[in-house]
């Protein structure tokens, strides 16, 4: 170092410094040119929209894309796949922004919180008086009612989750059970899942036979609601929704106690430590599953016997278990509860505000539910495994040939029609709301509260929340 | 320092038991990678469990791989992410280093305070920060393009400058002191004289802003709409779904992603690790 | 001699891009801290009713800023400590040390999904390699990510196999120290030990401070991996201060509180960086 002619290493560094200017330069002048979008055909308006389907569901909605741009000749739909932590980010970003999608496909149950902030737009004004009249008609009973906020519609459905039993007959004969006399009853069931539990060397639980989890779901089996669409009021610490937690937690202290027992370790259930350890060993074997989407699923593997679940596991357990009996049955109600009932999570087709090609948007919207084609995306459908908005769609010949090669799917459809269905509350605090009820939810399952306190503490916190909002002006 | 037999054997133990775990992440990422989706979903669940048998994959899919590497346009991807990763290392680490030897070699005025103001603006959560600095974007009419990703980096960042700070406050005195006798300007004592014996300094910095460049999918996704121009990162994050992700295509692609930077890492060691205690700094 | 503008001119590339980049952000940060905003709708002045909801009314706010403490108590002087040794250990010249030093490394780079997937299923109660050892103690180890008692220090073990880019930052300093100042040591009889404590650790205390003060900085803003794996859970137990946030600022938009958040972390990370920065006259040792 000390030996090197102090000029030649200035005028060597020198070039160096002068090269990696001229290269930053010329890359950043690539980066502003790549100001400009990308069209693919000429002639046509981009329509911008943007979804957080990924991994197995990426690929349908590129060919719906597709099929769309084919089919007319005056837009082009450019579909961007986000990331679901951060689409909504980006989304809102864009919005406040000023420069938006077009469309955006969403799953979070945001729509409300959306609608009472602006920052999408509603739909209705764009449909004609025939469109309105079908849709209300014709769609299921939960997607007619969905999106609404203060009388307009803000968001259609594309793709609503509904849940119903799974079981194994397989594993129903192995028990010594007849699986084509199902119980009628909620509680009958719950009964039934005890007769097909197992249990391996040392007591440890190999397979639950039905295992209650997610409030929401079993909520609208006792007849309870989370809100009141009448007087637009929650019902939160309702005798209903206390009795549809109880039953969860002591079903699975139910479990535990057996699991304990086979262990070696009996505990009572008359004490809180007793039924907190039950529960405790549960939510264990729970943890302990090898996991939960496309084929780890426990049903598939047999860890569980019952289960109460959603659509989209029946495109899975075709790819991943083609070869797996198994069958679907809506819900049973409990005693005195309602019939045909579920709990639906609606994924929104929603249009910004300040999107710039809004008609473009309203006619993929259109063209991808079916509103205006019923039997052209009844053929698309099948492609994710969804449930189409209208019940024409249901009807048509292709939708009713996919249905012959997943008659389990059929149970679904029938629980769709039913006014039972209950759906996340469309207030604009919705996802503190449906937070606190996980959090609760927990709570219960783990014992540390009872099914009265917890409710109680969801009522209170939310209470608690609501005063704040009031208290700073925020939409009600 | 030469060690004995014995403590060479002791090392070598110690690393290997140490390093054990360290592998445990990748080791997974690969055995996955090459697993069928049977295997890594069996249908009987049990069998999932950590054996070391189950770590081996059974068949060996090398499929998986051209499986990855059709379903995203990975050459694009590919493409981008070195674009953006070269603007960044270079403007962040000559930045960064210019900056840094100002608060570590020269004194003016407020120096403690700036200098102390520079650390606050890593301690502020950037989800608050996110709106007002996007308008900015927008206002200054880069949405859309790269330049929120690359311009930012030429004005360096805390992170290095403090970092580069320590080491350059760790230098000997003598040779600047020297210099500037012998007439240097600050400038020529900064390239000549502190540039080639902080050398494994900028280099870390420069692997440290490669990696998280490399690693960034929000940043584009953020600031552009078209797909194409998205990163590596941001492909890994399509084989992810909430209803169903791909496994053994998405730890293929994860796999890929890594061993350039393992590579890069492995081969620039010299360069990192090489100081001034061999080059006979001070004698 | 001392040509004060020279100062400024080395830093202004930082102080420009600061007063360009920078200035406006954190000042609106704090304009929103004092509003009701949820991102899209101009905001609102509400004065000090967020901070005050925030600190009085808001159990939240404790048990977040609680869990965070409680991680970065750990998780820094474990990162720190691990970062030195493996730093020292890995500071030789023993053959195919290039490829020991890349596998330590290794952890840092692969991408957070894949150590998250890693994780999970090492700490599956039931088929885990955690448990499946303990097992084989005769133990019966516990839910970790899911026993209340147990998930908030999972993921403090989990943030040690991030050390490999402290580690690198020491080795790079480790390689600064002249080896004259060795030599001399030896000739003056110092064994080992002593060696470490008078000629290593003052020397290499710059960085040292560097990966404290950063160290710190980063505890308090932990986020990603509680978001990924547990969400908060169970039962808030790993709910970090930044997820809370992210939470508010996100999910319920309101982004003003979420302001109201950021800025009361900042306080409090620089009242800790602050103490930091006065103890360095003490053991920061900083030579030529």
């Amino acid at each position: 170092m000390a030996g090197d002619a102090p000029g030649r290493l200035a005028r060597r560094e020198a070039i160096a410094a002068a090269a990696g200017s001229v290269a930053a330069v010329g890359a950043l002048a690539a980066g502003i040119a790549s100001l400009a979008p990308r069209t693919r055909r000429a002639g046509r308006k981009t329509v911008r929209f943007w979804h957080l389907l990924s991994g197995l569901w990426l690929e349908p909605l590129n060919r719906a894309v597709a099929r769309f741009n084919e089919s007319q000749g005056r837009y082009e739909v450019d579909a961007l796949q986000l990331t679901t932590g951060e689409g909504d980010s980006k989304l809102l970003l864009s919005v406040a922004g000023g420069d938006p999608p077009d469309m955006m496909l969403v799953w979070s149950q945001i729509t409300s919180a959306w609608a009472a902030s602006n920052i999408i737009q509603p739909l209705d004004s764009f449909m004609t008086t025939g469109e309105m009249a079908r849709f209300r008609t014709n769609a299921y009973p939960v997607v007619a009612r969905s999106g609404w906020h203060h009388g307009q519609l803000y968001g259609i459905t594309m793709g609503f989750d509904l849940f119903v039993v799974y079981y194994r007959p397989d594993l129903f004969r192995k028990a010594g059970i007849d699986p084509d006399r199902f119980p009628a009853t909620l509680e009958e069931m719950d009964r039934l899942g005890d007769r097909i539990n197992e249990f391996g060397s040392g007591g440890d639980l190999t397979r639950a036979g039905f295992l209650p989890q997610t409030l929401q779901y079993f909520i609208p089996l006792f007849g309870g609601n989370l809100y009141d669409a009448a007087t637009g009021r929650l019902t939160l610490n309702t005798p209903e929704n206390v009795r549809a937690l109880t039953f969860m937690v002591e079903s699975r202290v139910r479990l535990g106690v057996e699991t304990l027992r086979r262990r070696g370790n009996p505990v009572s259930t008359s004490t809180v430590e007793g039924r907190r350890e039950a529960l405790e060993s549960v939510t264990k074997f729970q943890a302990g599953l090898p996991g939960d989407d496309g084929a780890s699923w426990p049903f598939i593997s047999g860890l569980y016997g019952m289960t109460i679940d959603g659509e989209w596991r029946v495109e899975q357990l075709r790819r991943y278990a083609p070869q797996l009996e198994y069958r679907t049955i809506p819900v049973p109600p409990a005693a005195g509860g309602k019939r045909l009932a579920s709990f639906s999570m609606v994924n929104y087709l929603v249009m910004p505000k300040g999107a710039r090609h809004p008609d473009g948007a309203w006619e993929f919207l259109k063209f991808w539910t079916g509103l205006d084609h019923p039997e052209v995306a009844a053929e698309m459908y099948p492609w994710q495994g969804w449930m189409p908005v209208l019940r024409a769609s249901e009807s048509a010949p292709v939708y009713q040939s996919w249905l012959n090669t997943v008659p389990q799917y059929r149970t679904f459809l029938e629980v769709a029609k039913s006014d039972n269905i209950m759906t996340t509350p469309p207030v604009p605090y919705q996802t503190f709301l449906m937070d606190r009820l996980s959090d609760i939810d927990q709570l219960a399952m783990r014992g540390t509260l009872t099914p009265e306190q917890a409710l109680r503490k969801l009522e209170d916190d939310v209470a608690h929340e609501l005063a704040r909002r009031k208290s700073l002006g925020l939409p009600e | 320092m030469k060690l004995t037999l014995v403590q060479r054997v002791a090392v070598h133990a110690v690393l290997i038991l140490l390093c054990l775990p360290a592998l445990l992440p990748m080791l997974w990422m690969v055995s996955t990678s090459l697993k069928s989706d049977a295997q890594i979903f069996p249908p009987d669940g049990a069998s999932a469990a950590a054996t070391v048998k189950n770590l081996l994959p059974h068949p060996v899919m090398w499929s998986n791989y051209p499986a990855a590497l059709s379903t995203i346009p990975f050459a694009a991807y590919l493409r981008n992410t070195l674009f953006l990763c070269a603007v960044t290392v270079f403007g962040a680490v000559l930045s960064s280093a210019i900056v840094a030897y100002g608060f570590a070699r020269l004194e003016f005025r407020g120096k403690g305070a700036l200098f102390l103001l520079m650390i606050s603006t890593m301690a502020l959560p950037g989800q608050v920060t996110m709106v007002p600095v996007f308008a900015l974007f927008r206002w200054l009419g880069w949405y859309g393009s790269y330049l929120p990703l690359t311009v930012p980096a030429f004005f360096g960042s805390p992170f290095y400058i403090f970092l580069l700070t320590q080491f350059y406050r760790t230098l000997p005195e003598d040779m600047a002191e020297a210099a500037r006798i012998d007439g240097a300007s600050e400038w020529r004592i900064f390239w000549n004289v502190m540039t080639p014996l902080s050398k494994p300094a900028l280099a870390t910095c420069a692997l440290f802003q490669f990696l998280g460049t490399w690693n960034d999918f929000f940043g584009p996704l953020l600031y552009v709409n078209d797909s194409s121009k998205y990163t590596l990162a941001y492909g890994l994050q399509q084989f992810l779904g909430v209803h169903g992700s791909e496994w053994a295509k998405l730890m293929a692609a994860s796999t890929l992603f890594t061993l350039p930077i393992v590579i890069l890492f492995f081969c620039a060691q010299r360069v990192f690790i090489q100081g001034i205690a061999t080059t006979g700094g001070k004698n | 001699m001392k040509n004060r503008w020279i100062g400024y001119a080395f830093i202004s590339p930082w102080l420009l891009g600061f007063l360009i980049f920078t200035a406006y952000p954190f000042v609106a940060s704090i304009y929103f801290s004092f509003t009701r905003y949820d991102i899209v709708s101009a905001p609102h002045w509400v004065g000090l009713a967020n901070y005050r909801a925030l600190v009085f009314d808001d159990p939240l706010f404790l048990k977040s800023l609680i869990v965070t403490f409680k991680f970065a108590l750990l998780s820094v002087p474990l990162g720190l400590a691990a970062a030195v040794g493996l730093a020292l250990l890995l500071n030789n010249n023993v053959r195919g040390i290039a490829a020991y030093r890349t596998l330590f490394f290794l952890p840092s780079i692969a991408p957070t999904v894949a150590n998250a997937m890693v994780f999970l299923w090492l700490l599956n109660p039931t088929i885990g390699l955690v448990n499946g050892i303990l097992k084989l103690a005769r133990r019966d180890g516990p839910d970790w990510l899911g026993d209340t008692h147990w998930a908030l220090w999972s993921l403090v073990l989990m943030s040690l196999w991030g050390v490999g880019g402290s580690m690198v930052i020491c080795l790079a300093g480790l390689k600064d120290i002249p080896a004259h100042l060795y030599e001399a040591a030896v000739i003056d009889g110092a064994g080992p030990l002593h060696r470490l404590r008078h000629v290593t650790l003052p020397m290499l205390s710059p960085v040292i401070f560097f990966n404290l003060v950063m160290g710190v900085i980063g505890a308090f803003q932990y986020f990603t991996e509680a978001y990924v794996m547990t969400q908060g859970g169970p039962e808030d137990s790993t709910l970090f201060y930044a997820l809370y946030l992210f939470r508010r600022a996100w999910s319920y938009l309101d982004m003003g509180y979420a302001s109201a958040m950021a800025w009361v972390l900042f306080l409090i990370v620089m009242a800790g960086t602050g103490m930091l920065f006065r103890t360095q006259r003490r053991w920061v040792h900083y030579g030529g």
